[in-house]
This record gives C-alpha cells, structure tokens and sequence, in this order.
C-alpha cells in the first residue's frame, strides 16, 4: 500500500511540475502467465537526496515446464529512472551474502528474499558473487526510455533449471552524479521459448579490479582480454559499465593468442555515455576460433562535487591526490566492467577477473 | 613540535609519482623492441619485488572481486622517474592461447643505482593484474603448471622491451580457494 502510495504521489509530483506537452509516466510491463514464462517486480522504494542504494533480491526460477528446464529466447528489463545498473546472476557458492539470512519479500510471481546492502554491507562486496554466472543486465533507466526489450536470435535461449536461485541486484543513485526523481523499482518478464530453441545463451562478464584515476594522472586507460573456451562463437549483445569518470568504453574482437589491441575495424562496442551506458542487442559479432574479446575504459579525472575527503578515505594507498579506485559507489569510486552475451554456450558461462 | 611535524606528515600522505612517459632515447636506434635494458619483477604480496627467472615460481594473488591474479612488472635501466606503457600476459605454449592480460601505465621510480623500478609495490594498481584463475582459455591446472610470462613496454607509442620466461604460477599455501581455484580440479 505504501508503494503504491509512493507511485501516486511520485506522477502526480511529475504531472504537476513537468511539461505538459511530453508527460512521462513510470514503466508498466504486463505480468506473464505460466504457460508463458514468468516475471518478476522488485517493490518501490524511497531513494532520499544524496543516498547511494544497493539491494540483493534472491528467488527461484518458478517451474513453469513441468520439471523440464525453462528456454528464454526473450526478456523485458524495466527501471525507474535513477538506477545505476540491474544484475542478475546465477547464484552459486555462498560466501557472505546467503539468501536464507534475507527478509521474505513479494516479487511478483516469486517469492524470495531480500538482503538491503543499507543493512548489510555484503550486498556491496563483489567478491561474495564472484562465480555467479551474469544471467542479464540493464542500465537503461532514462525519463523517456525505461524498458529494455531483447529478443535473442532465433535458435538461441537461456536455459534455467526449476528451483535454480538467481540474485537480481538493483542500484539507485540519488545525488551529483545520478538523480531519481520519483523511487526506485525494476521488474523483469522472461518470456518461454515456444519454437524449440536448442542454442544454449553464454555470458561473459569481464572486470578491471584496481583501478586508479587521480588528480595528478588524470587520463589513464586500463585494457584487458578475455578469452572464451575453444569453439566459434558470436556476439548477440553487449554493454559496459563505467561511472561518472569514464570517458569511453571499447570492446573488440580477439583472436586470443596477439597481445595487442585488436585493429578498430575488429571494435564492435563503443561507448563515451557512462550514466546510460550503450546497450547493443541483435548483434551478430564472431569470434575468432579460440578468440575473445578485448576491452578498453578511458577515464577523465574531475573534483568530486563533496571534495576530495571521501575519495581520499577510500585509497588504500594513502596519496592524498584525490584518486577515485575500484568500488561500487557512484560518487567516490570507480568501475570498468564488460557485459556480453554470446551463443554457443560450452562449458559454462565466462568470467575474466 | 613534533606533534606538528607528524601532523604534517600525515596530511602529506605519500607523495603522488611523477606522470610524464619515460624517455627512452636508445630505443629506436636499437630497434624498438629491444631498446630498454629490463628484467621482470613480481610482487610477492608484502610490498617486495622480486626479480624473475626462467622456472622461478610466481605468486597467485587473490584480487578483490575474486579470482586470482599475477602481479607482474619490469625494472628497467633508467634514471628516471616516469611512466612507461606495459601489457602484461600469461601463454599456454602448447596451444598458444594467451590466458590472461593486462595493459596498464607500469610507474616507475629511480632507485639511485641507474635503475629504475614499479612505483608502490605493495599497491594492486602499481603494475600490470594479469587475471589467469578463473579461465576459459585452458582446461590444465594453473597452479604449480609453467607457463610463459610475457611483459611488453612501450613508451611514447614505440615498443622498447619484450621480457618472456617460463614461469610457474603457485598458490600461497594456506589459500585454499586458490588450489580450488587455479587447480586441477578447476576445470
């Protein structure tokens, strides 16, 4: 009910002082029968000025096949605007982030639990999913374009298993860098396959970890490589994630065995847009035979809009030269994660950590 | 008084390294490649660098968001303190498949003996992370397995050093996730 209240008072707060002339209203997806798959809405919440919020939803793949697994060949992602990214992954060893320790939570057409990271600093802490296969990501959130709709290529699906645990990770930023202007919510429809798709969907998921882009070195570049398991394999989609700092986001073609940047004509995401970064879907990328992929963040360095305290209090190195370094918050820290979604997929899904 | 020393001290922090690229005025006479006298360094994880061998063993350190990583870099013969470019990466020579790599600004600072080495060690950010567990490009054991260890430098867009040993990366022994990890049983 409170929700629902806030959803009200939210649009006619928009109504009323936006303009007429191009009213937007917040994303409705239409819930999804069994028989068609199934859906699933995280609660509406407040996100006060200068809040940073990160919480971790846990729920099971719903048997919707009969005790068959579920082939998903089409997903809806929404968000309100506001959001820095929607994860979702695979959920596999428990390391300090255990669903059983969340609160019971409706979403939809699951039940799960939630951890807030406001009360637990584990849904902060990547390394507690550090080998949970991404499963789908948005960071589309913008005022005129909250949903993200993909259909996968005809004979590919992602393949879930009744009773598998997945974690969707929302992420909402109100403050300099980021605004919501209403709350935060994001929904997620996953849609059957029905015409007997047989290829199964991988995910790769690609990070740099240390990170350094400081006042005194203000234009640094970090690349690194990712190789895939032996085999042909095409590209269908791709985004990265970067913040505020970021300048451009590249990713190429590699043939994995050169150690240089693969050639341009070989790039096939390109990015300069870190608060709604490129999401390119209906791509048909491949790979070289035992390739992968290479990927390349460029960064500017700007003053903190708070000043340099905060940023300065998270370098472990201690150089007092306001250098923003590897972590989750929007404002003080920073990110160059690479996103992509391939077929076939051979011996599980891919991390380069 | 020596409260306001320390005081001062503890405002300065460590001092930022310089940022200009390191001038390598040999390198081109010598044919880019080669123009740089350098030897491989790694981190052994307490700040100290150790130089590197062919079949010397080189520590699996766990990174932050998971997995495990070489933290690899080169000193080279300079007096400067200065950056130089430096793609770091780890080759399965049986099938040629690079595992891991890792292209970054390698700092480095003059040591006061015509040699110049990675500027704060002890940082992750300090020297190329080449990511090597987990990985798709092997199904052998990491851990305790040789391995080419590859490190180019270049400066100013010109290549000037190719380091390559036979390596041997190797969990720390009470990193039981690393053995599970990098291990045989990994794959």
């Amino acid at each position: 009910m409170r929700a629902f209240i806030l959803t009200i008072a939210a649009s006619l707060a928009l109504f009323a002082c936006g303009d007429n002339l191009n009213p937007v209203e917040p994303w409705i997806l239409d819930t999804v029968e069994p028989q068609d798959g199934f859906w699933i809405r995280t609660p509406e919440f407040p996100v006060a000025s200068s809040a940073e919020i990160q919480d971790c939803y846990f729920f099971q793949v719903p048997d919707v096949a009969n005790g068959a697994d579920l082939w998903v060949d089409h997903t809806t992602l929404a968000l309100n605007p506001g959001s820095h990214h929607m994860n979702v992954f695979r959920v596999k060893t428990i390391v300090n982030l255990d669903p059983a320790t969340g609160s019971p939570v409706d979403m939809g057409s699951v039940h799960g639990t939630v951890i807030h990271g406001a009360d637990n600093i584990q849904c902060w802490k990547s390394a507690n999913w550090a080998d949970w296969p991404l499963v789908a990501n948005s960071q589309q959130s913008a005022l005129d374009n909250q949903t993200l709709d993909w259909q996968l290529p005809q004979g590919v699906a992602a393949r879930f298993h009744p009773g598998e645990m997945l974690m969707l990770q929302i992420h909402y930023v109100n403050a300099t860098d980021q605004v919501t202007p209403w709350v935060g919510r994001g929904g997620i429809n996953f849609y059957r396959s029905k015409d007997g798709d047989s290829i199964e969907l991988g995910t790769l998921f690609a990070t740099q970890q240390n990170i350094r882009v400081c006042e005194s070195n203000p234009t640094p570049h970090y690349s690194g490589a990712c190789a895939l398991p032996p085999g042909t394999h095409t590209v269908v989609g791709a985004n990265g994630h970067f913040h505020s700092r970021g300048t451009r986001f590249q990713m190429w073609a590699w043939d994995g065995v050169s150690t240089t940047k693969p050639d341009d004509s070989q790039r096939f995401y390109d990015n300069t847009n870190w608060n709604e970064p490129l999401m390119e879907t209906g791509m048909d990328v491949q790979l070289p035979q035992t390739g992968g992929v290479w990927w390349q963040c460029d960064y500017q360095w700007s003053p903190p809009e708070a000043g340099c305290d905060a940023v300065n209090a998270a370098d472990k190195q201690g150089a007092n030269d306001c250098c923003y370094t590897f972590g989750p918050k929007v404002e003080t820290s920073e990110h160059c994660n690479a996103f992509v979604y391939y077929y076939p997929k051979i011996d599980g899904d891919v991390s380069c950590f | 008084m020596l409260l306001r020393i320390s005081t001062l001290l503890v405002i300065a922090g460590c001092p930022s390294p310089s940022h200009n690229q390191c001038a390598i005025p040999d390198a081109g006479a010598l044919g880019g490649t080669n123009g740089l006298e350098a030897e491989l360094v790694a981190s052994d994880g307490n700040g100290n660098l150790v130089t590197l061998h062919d079949g010397d063993h080189v520590p699996l350190m766990r990174a932050p968001q998971g997995g495990h990583i070489l933290l690899v870099g080169a000193r080279v013969h300079s007096d400067d303190t200065c950056d130089l470019d430096a793609t770091g990466s780890l080759r399965d020579t049986a099938s040629n498949r690079v595992i891991g790599l890792d292209e970054r600004t390698l700092n480095v600072a003059a040591t006061g003996d015509g040699w110049a080495a990675p500027h704060q060690p002890v940082d992750l950010n300090a020297m190329p992370n080449i990511a090597v567990c987990p990985t798709s490009a092997t199904t052998a054991a990491i851990d305790g397995n040789p391995y080419q260890l590859e490190l180019a430098i270049s400066t100013s867009g010109s290549q000037v050093a190719d380091l390559k040993i036979m390596a041997i990366p190797t969990c720390a022994t009470d990193d039981t996730y690393c053995a599970q990890e990098c291990g045989a049983t990994a794959h």
